[in-house]
């Protein structure tokens, strides 16, 4: 049997943990000079084409799409929320949503905002190369299994899109069509959901084909959609008796009822889940090395979440735009998120294993 | 182990029965063919044996369907993945993961084998289709034949007793279809498997079968027997099969061997050589001035270099096609002239006026391009807006009259107000040439254009093609299919690494450069025939006897055991 993946360094519990991080970090903070610095970090490792060959390769598209979210984030906040003391321009009439005041607050709120959207998208694209399907598959419980087929084969569908994307492009060329401001690139929206609709069907045929998700007896599938229906009985049951004004207790026990109805669920489903493993993947030196560098950035966002003052990553524009704070030593550690790169360029990193 | 009963099947929402009250069964170990035109129900066919009709596509079935005893449409496709492997046209869309090893070893982790016992499949299908060295590579870096070969080996991973292809070759170039065809004659040989297979491509598959199954028709009877028994009812069958037909000889002859001893028996072998009209064609037109001319073009991709100084002119009224193996740069070059790729070298002329640096969209206006998959020239609502569109983009006036006028020219007329991508394959391409061609090119180059067609759609395409040739266009097809240039090319080139090697009359450069030969060359070596028609009048007029009303040499008195004929003494007798 064979041991690990062979085109990728990392164990996937690496690449989890650094995007559990990652997410953290621009759910927690609105700061502009820490996002760039996280999102120049993101890009380091997206342009180091990742860690293995299944990251080989990364293309320019993933950059662009995650940079072009910020000035329409900019646009789009400036244009809806009209709120800070710096005027651009003013919007005259009673056009609902759009008339009022443009301000440089509420320009730099959305660029901001687009720029942590766009470090989402660039992190999953590097973690859609880093971890392979079958290693996704493993992170999740068994009793998920059917969940995470569905999701390991949407994950299919970034870089089929991205193909189809260029395909279109070159076809409208080959009609005459000239490709040059947003506007025609919103012509190529349709045929791209038609063509993707097309090939999330073909392989959707193709894996009925396969026999993927052949479920287990109907029976047995009937008894555990009754009892997911239970369970959410005494979730509903334990709702209402708040409602009505019955005693604690009974809400209690109908809640507690409920947990053990799911982890019952939980159990079985997963006792029904028959797949097997072909590769056994080891947790090594270097992966934990490779971890702790996320980790320790991921423990300083947690104690900065539970500190009662916040003070070190929060910032907001509004009312007034003021200089962002900036600590170097903040910086510092979200160079963490770069850990997997460097451990990964380390020379004699095979000794690590 | 497949049996059919009286099976129809219609969509719920349609009145005309795709296929109806079909009969015919399939015995363990058969090598079964299912043929037809496109459109005629074969893929439906195929998709009842596992039951992915009308699980999965919706539908009302009747009748009977037995496969090892177990009826399909009750159990479902999922369950009926052990038993029967099903293997889909396209390779690109039915693969998850990156490289060929985990591809197959997900399809038996999911089939819950066991992981000592997946290596073992695991190898041991790999072996038995040939293609262990594939074992780790990434499946983007395969070519579209190995790709197949990768998908056949998934589904055969899980020892399936049936395997299903559905025109397995229609969306492969030509080099990768004779891999995927080669393969399946190796399976029927060495596999006690029963194999089920639609494909256009009969002249490769017929002398392996033991049955054939053909459709002639939505909704028509269908006809399951014997080869020989059906191959006579058919409509096109391959040049050696139509041959035996037309001088009636029987059994029909399904192989080149088979061919070459019925020449032999004819006494045809000796027939006089004659001067192929391609070579002088190809002399006439080269006396006028080039329209696209193509000056030591030179394309690279990083460090691999696509194209190396090729220089191609292409003339008014002529048919240039161009072949080589794959990756050997020809649809680089189709791009390259339409500005898709750029230039690291080289110049583009178009009459007197360069165009190399002139974008794609404004050089579509003058060349007209069809890439491999017309599909992705299709985006509008009705097959009538689909040619106006390309007017609008060209800012040319929107007649509505001169779309009508293409599309009658294309036989397209009935459907002008219908959904592009819902027509057949040969339609689709249709559509697509018609919104290349609206704009009226003076050149016109085609990528792969009989990829997926049937007999009578690639017919269909080289009537069109001839009729834009007779109004002065000049053409360049790049093709695999050596019958289909046979009929069509005045001049053919032939690019090997990027580099051209070689550009003369068809037969000769193919020839020349020991390209494997089409049926009638390989029957007859010393001549030069393009298709059976040529053959027949060669001989009628070798014997100096005109044809029948059915096309048989007047004179030819066959046997039907196919003994030899006998000239007879008396004056020509026309039947």
């Amino acid at each position: 049997m064979p041991e690990g993946h062979p085109s990728t360094p990392f164990h996937a519990w690496v690449w989890l943990t650094w995007m559990t991080t990652l997410l953290l970090c621009v759910s927690l903070t609105r700061n502009p000079l820490y996002l760039v610095v996280v999102w120049l970090c993101v890009a380091v490792v997206h342009a180091a084409g990742g860690m293995g060959e299944l990251a080989r390769g990364s293309a320019p598209f993933p950059f662009w799409l995650s940079l072009t979210i910020v000035p329409l984030g900019a646009l789009l906040n400036a244009l809806t929320v009209h709120v800070g003391e710096n005027v651009i321009v003013t919007i005259p009439g009673r056009i609902p949503l759009l008339s009022g005041v443009v301000t440089w607050e509420a320009v730099l709120y959305g660029a901001t905002n687009g720029l942590a959207l766009g470090i989402i998208l660039l992190a999953f694209w590097v973690f859609n190369r880093n971890v392979s399907i079958p290693a996704f598959l493993r992170l999740l419980p068994r009793a998920f299994h059917s969940l995470a087929i569905v999701g390991s084969i949407a994950m299919t569908f970034i870089p089929s899109l991205q193909h189809q994307y260029q395909q279109i492009q070159e076809a409208q060329a080959i009609r005459g069509k000239r490709i040059s401001g947003l506007r025609d690139q919103l012509s190529l929206l349709l045929p791209l959901l038609v063509s993707s609709l097309e090939y999330a069907f073909q392989l959707a045929e193709v894996m009925t084909a396969r026999g993927f998700l052949v479920s287990s007896s109907p029976l047995s599938q009937r008894r555990l959609r009754l009892a997911f229906l239970g369970g959410l009985g005494f979730v509903m049951g334990g709702w209402l008796s708040r409602f009505w004004g019955l005693p604690p207790w009974v809400a209690a026990v109908l809640f507690w009822g409920a947990l053990a109805v799911f982890g019952a669920l939980i159990f079985l489903a997963a006792r029904q889940a028959h797949f097997t493993a072909y590769r056994v993947v080891r947790f090594r030196r270097r992966d934990a090395l490779a971890m702790s560098g996320t980790l320790l950035l991921a423990l300083l966002l947690v104690l900065n979440g539970v500190h009662p003052e916040r003070q070190f990553l929060d910032y907001t524009p509004y009312p007034a735009l003021t200089l962002p704070p900036f600590a170097p030593w903040v910086a510092f550690l979200l160079l963490g998120i770069l850990s997997p790169l460097m451990v990964a360029l380390l020379p004699n990193h095979d000794s690590l294993s | 182990m497949i049996r059919f009963r009286e099976v129809s099947f219609r969509y719920a929402t349609a009145e005309q029965w795709v296929i109806r009250r079909v009969n015919f069964d399939v015995s363990p170990g058969s090598f079964c063919l299912v043929c037809g035109p496109s459109g005629s129900g074969k893929s439906t066919l195929l998709r009842l044996i596992n039951g992915l009709v009308p699980h999965f596509s919706g539908g009302i079935v009747e009748g009977e369907i037995q496969v090892n005893g177990i009826n399909p449409i009750q159990v479902g496709p999922a369950a009926m993945s052990r038993l029967v492997g099903f293997v889909f046209q396209d390779p690109e869309t039915q693969f998850i993961l990156d490289n060929v090893e985990d591809e197959i070893a997900f399809n038996l982790e999911n089939a819950a084998i066991p992981p000592q016992q997946i290596t073992q499949h695991l190898e041991e299908t790999l072996h038995a289709l040939g293609i262990l060295h594939l074992r780790r590579r990434r499946l983007e870096s395969l070519s579209g034949g190995e790709k197949q070969k990768v998908a056949i080996a998934t589904v055969l991973s899980l020892a399936p007793s049936i395997l299903v292809l559905d025109e397995p070759t229609s969306q492969l170039d030509g080099q990768s279809a004779e891999e995927i065809l080669s393969l399946i004659q190796r399976l029927a040989r060495q596999q006690k498997l029963t194999i089920v297979v639609a494909e256009h491509r009969l002249d490769r598959l017929l002398h392996f079968a033991n049955q054939l199954i053909y459709l002639s028709g939505i909704g028509e009877p269908i006809r399951a027997d014997e080869p020989q028994q059906v191959l006579p009812h058919m409509a096109t069958v391959p040049p050696v099969v139509e041959l035996g037909k037309r001088f009636g000889v029987r059994p029909l002859p399904l192989s080149i061997s088979e061919g070459q001893q019925m020449v032999r028996k004819l006494g045809l072998e000796r027939l006089n050589h004659r001067t192929s009209p391609v070579g002088k064609k190809q002399m006439d037109s080269a006396a006028g001035p080039a329209i696209l001319s193509v000056e030591k073009v030179s394309v690279s991709f990083g460090k691999t270099q696509a194209l190396s100084e090729v220089t191609l002119q292409l003339f008014a009224s002529q048919i240039t096609c161009l072949m080589g193996a794959n990756g050997a740069g020809k649809t680089t070059l189709l791009r390259a002239i339409l500005g898709l790729v750029p230039l690291t070298q080289g110049r583009i002329w178009l009459q007197a006026k360069e165009i190399t640096t002139t974008p794609s969209w404004k050089r579509a206006r003058w060349i007209g391009y069809l890439p491999q998959d017309p599909n992705a020239l299709l985006f509008s609502e009705t097959v009538l807006e689909e040619l106006l569109l390309t007017l609008r983009n060209h800012g040319l006036p929107q007649e509505r009259s001169t779309a009508e006028r293409i599309l009658e020219g294309l036989g397209l007329s009935k459907h002008a107000l219908r959904y592009p991508r819902d027509l057949s394959v040969g339609e689709r391409q249709r559509v697509a040439l018609g919104a290349i061609l609206i704009t009226q090119p003076q050149v016109l180059l085609l990528d792969e254009p009989t990829r997926g067609l049937d007999e009578e759609a690639k017919a269909k395409l080289g009537d069109l093609v001839r009729s834009f040739r007779a109004k002065g266009m000049a053409i360049l097809v790049v093709t695999h299919d050596v019958e289909f240039m046979l009929t069509l090319a005045d001049r053919l080139c032939i690019l090997d690494a990027g580099r051209l090697i070689d550009d003369g009359a068809p037969p000769t450069v193919l020839r020349r450069n020991q390209i494997p030969p089409a049926q009638l060359l390989q029957l007859f070596p010393d001549q030069e025939f393009c298709s059976v028609e040529e053959v027949l009048s060669t001989i009628a007029e070798a014997w100096s006897h005109t044809l029948d009303k059915s096309g048989r040499p007047a004179l030819l008195a066959f046997h039907s055991d196919g003994n030899r004929p006998h000239r007879p003494e008396s004056p020509p007798e026309v039947r």
